[in-house]
């Protein structure tokens, strides 16, 4: 039986040490889920909080069969989305013009950082960046993104490439040199 | 040099995306933790609400088949022979009386023969004309202020008497191989002359001149008049003797056993036993204890006593609490209850222990969530206040017919409190040690105090012996938890929900 097994059994018996060093092992990369979704700070904490409070009662649910963290990612995920939906200010961009396509160098592409993903993804409509979370992070498919939104999968699909173009075109203005950008 | 596939960026972006994380902030864990705990309460809550409505519905569900639901009677004697069934048949299915003169009856010869089902004894009752009131639903109050006469069915079920016995002298006859005269009519069928119960009385033999009334369906009549002549036919010492007694109705025996007292004040006093659940949701009232321990008059007493009851207020919130209990009691008349019970209460609820400037100790009382030492930095600081208590109830109720089949009872109780214990536990099991509160006794609990409340609710009988009552109420404690030198005074008040299972033995009259 490993650590996190020993844990989890604790878990379930309401043993507070345990459900603390769950979280403190697990807080930091749920955080950073509920981060890449929410907008705001604060809201990504709150979201986090009631995902961990999701995970905690249903750990009973979770049968060992996969990975633990993915299984809480999820949850973290799904209840970050409940809270979008909730607020009810995901709205898509039916800008019909076509996108054009942005190659990266490779040189380009070491130069790309995790912040700088992370800043040009906040600057994303909401609606870009959940798709970007969904498809490209999670790996839902455009059917199921599709379920979650209430969307159709076509929409889905077109969303996800003018997110995308939209997230490359924002880091290929960040890694451009200064000199490039003013030319 | 442009990248060839596409995927390589998105690879990358996924896996960035993917490792990144946050640190959450310092008191994230306690702030969740909270959440936690408010949902399990929340969860017990409804669980607990859930299970009370479903055995309210398996109760209501219970007495609806059981209860109220008529059940067929098993009955061989025939229906002639006891006045009381007479009318029986299906009280349920009568309709709204139909005025005596819309009433067409058709000619003789049009008679069908008087070949009935075993159902419809109350057909004979149509060869009446004198008024009948047979709906179920005529309060029983109104049947016994009626005047003696003007329901005749004592007279009518005599008459029914009458013929069912000459269809048995009949029958005999036509056993013994006598034909049987009967006026203006040929011998009925051979299969229709096979021996009946008594209830399919021949009319022909007995009424010849109503014998056209057989045709009428009984459950299109409710309101007869009988004519005078017809009644001295049948009726020896009409009208003189008969109409004084009165009229006997088959309903409900439980309705007739109540409205029997209604009608006849002779007294009843039944005793009966029951057990409680109480489920309360209370709040405090806090406020400043004027017959407090003269040292909180004191300057620093004074301010140490505001800085507690303005900390206690900012965290008065409404908790949940429970109670079991038996009692006994005594209903008189069925209409007034005196009952005296004896339980066990349960109150719980959370406070944050904070540290004042002012030191807690020597001449001042140790309050149960103020500390003279820094507060805890880490956790919530969170501790739970238990307090367990006996209680002595006394009750009186008074029960309310509103229907038949649906009683009411409001009524005002007291109970004594007798405090037993009291518990403060830190929540924070790791941060109990560093503070002189885990299992700690109070000793400044009041040993008695009292509850006044104020129920109203509905009676469900579950047979004859077991009734289910639904007690929602309120409830004000005039005494406080504490004692009288303690620095404030904390009273209880909110709601209850009684419900209570009884047994009733049986009655003394």
């Amino acid at each position: 039986m490993t650590d996190l097994d020993t844990i989890l059994k604790q878990c379930k018996k309401n043993n507070k040490y345990a459900q603390q060093t769950l979280y403190n092992w697990l807080a930091p990369k749920l955080l950073g889920v509920c981060v890449r979704y929410m907008k705001d700070r604060d809201e990504a904490e709150d979201v986090m909080q009631d995902a961990f409070v999701k995970i905690f009662t249903s750990l009973s649910a979770f049968k060992g069969t996969g990975s633990f963290e993915g299984w809480a990612r999820r949850i973290a995920a799904n209840t970050a989305l409940s809270a979008i939906r909730k607020k009810g200010n995901i709205y898509f961009e039916r800008d019909l013009q076509v996108v054009a396509n942005i190659e990266f160098a490779e040189e380009d592409e070491r130069s790309v950082s995790t912040e700088m993903i992370m800043a040009c993804i906040d600057d994303l409509p909401l609606g870009y960046r959940t798709i970007i979370n969904l498809y490209l992070v999670e790996e839902f498919s455009h059917q199921e993104i599709a379920d979650k939104l209430g969307i159709s999968p076509a929409t889905s699909r077109s969303q996800y490439a003018r997110a995308r173009q939209s997230l490359l075109k924002a880091l290929k203005l960040k890694t451009e040199p200064a000199g490039a950008k003013n030319a | 040099m442009p990248m060839e596939n596409n995927y390589d960026i998105d690879k990358h972006l996924a896996q960035s995306l993917r490792a990144f994380g946050v640190q959450p902030a310092s008191d994230s864990f306690q702030a969740m933790m909270e959440k936690l705990e408010h949902k399990r309460r929340r969860k017990r809550i409804v669980i607990l609400l859930c299970s009370g409505f479903g055995t309210l519905a398996a109760a209501l569900l219970s007495l609806f088949i059981f209860g109220w639901m008529p059940m067929p009677e098993k009955n061989n004697t025939p229906v002639g022979s006891n006045p009381q069934q007479a009318f029986r048949g299906q009280p349920s299915q009568l309709k709204p009386v139909v005025p005596s003169q819309q009433i067409e009856l058709p000619a003789g010869p049009e008679t069908p023969p008087a070949k009935k089902s075993h159902s419809e004894p109350a057909e004979k009752s149509q060869t009446l004309s004198q008024p009948i009131a047979l709906h179920p639903a005529t309060p029983a109050t109104e049947k016994l202020k009626t005047p003696p006469g003007t329901e005749i069915i004592q007279p009518l079920v005599t008459a029914i008497n009458e013929r069912g016995e000459n269809r048995h002298k009949t029958d005999d006859r036509k056993n013994q191989g006598e034909v049987l005269p009967i006026p203006g009519k040929n011998s009925l069928p051979a299969d229709e002359k096979k021996p009946n119960p008594p209830e399919h009385t021949n009319q022909q033999e007995a009424l010849p001149d109503v014998e056209h009334v057989n045709s009428l369906h009984a459950d299109s009549i409710t309101h007869i008049e009988l004519p005078p002549v017809f009644l001295e036919k049948i009726l020896p010492g009409f009208p003189d003797t008969t109409f004084n007694k009165e009229p006997v109705l088959s309903l409900n025996t439980q309705y007739m056993e109540d409205m029997a007292l209604l009608a006849n004040p002779a007294r009843s006093l039944q005793w009966m036993l029951g057990v409680s659940v109480e489920p309360q949701f209370s709040r405090f009232t806090l406020t400043e204890n004027k017959r407090r321990d003269a040292v909180y008059d004191t300057a620093g007493g004074k301010a140490l006593s505001q800085e507690y009851l303005q900390n206690k207020k900012q965290m008065n919130k409404p908790y949940f609490s429970y109670a079991f209990g038996i009692k006994g009691g005594m209903a008189l008349n069925d209409q007034w209850e005196l009952w005296l019970g004896i339980g066990m209460q349960k109150i719980q609820f959370y406070e944050r222990i904070y540290s004042s400037a002012f030191q807690s100790s020597n001449n001042y009382t140790t309050f149960p969530n103020m500390i003279a030492s820094a507060a805890p930095t880490s956790g919530s600081g969170e501790i739970k206040i238990t307090y367990n208590y006996r209680y002595y109830s006394a009750e009186i109720k008074r029960n309310i017919h509103v229907h038949p089949f649906f009683k009411m009872n409001i009524g005002v109780g007291v109970k004594v409190d007798q405090w037993s214990s009291a518990r403060v536990t830190m929540k924070q099991s790791q941060l109990s040690a560093a503070y002189f509160f885990d299992n700690q006794i109070l000793t400044n609990l009041s040993r008695w105090g009292c509850t006044l409340d104020l129920k109203a609710g509905a009676i469900y009988d579950l047979g004859k012996r077991w009734q289910f009552r639904v007690n929602p109420g309120i409830f004000y404690s005039p005494t406080s938890i504490f004692n009288r030198e303690y620095v404030i005074n904390q009273r209880s008040y909110g709601l209850e929900l009684e419900a209570l299972l009884i047994f009733k033995f049986a009655k003394f009259k």
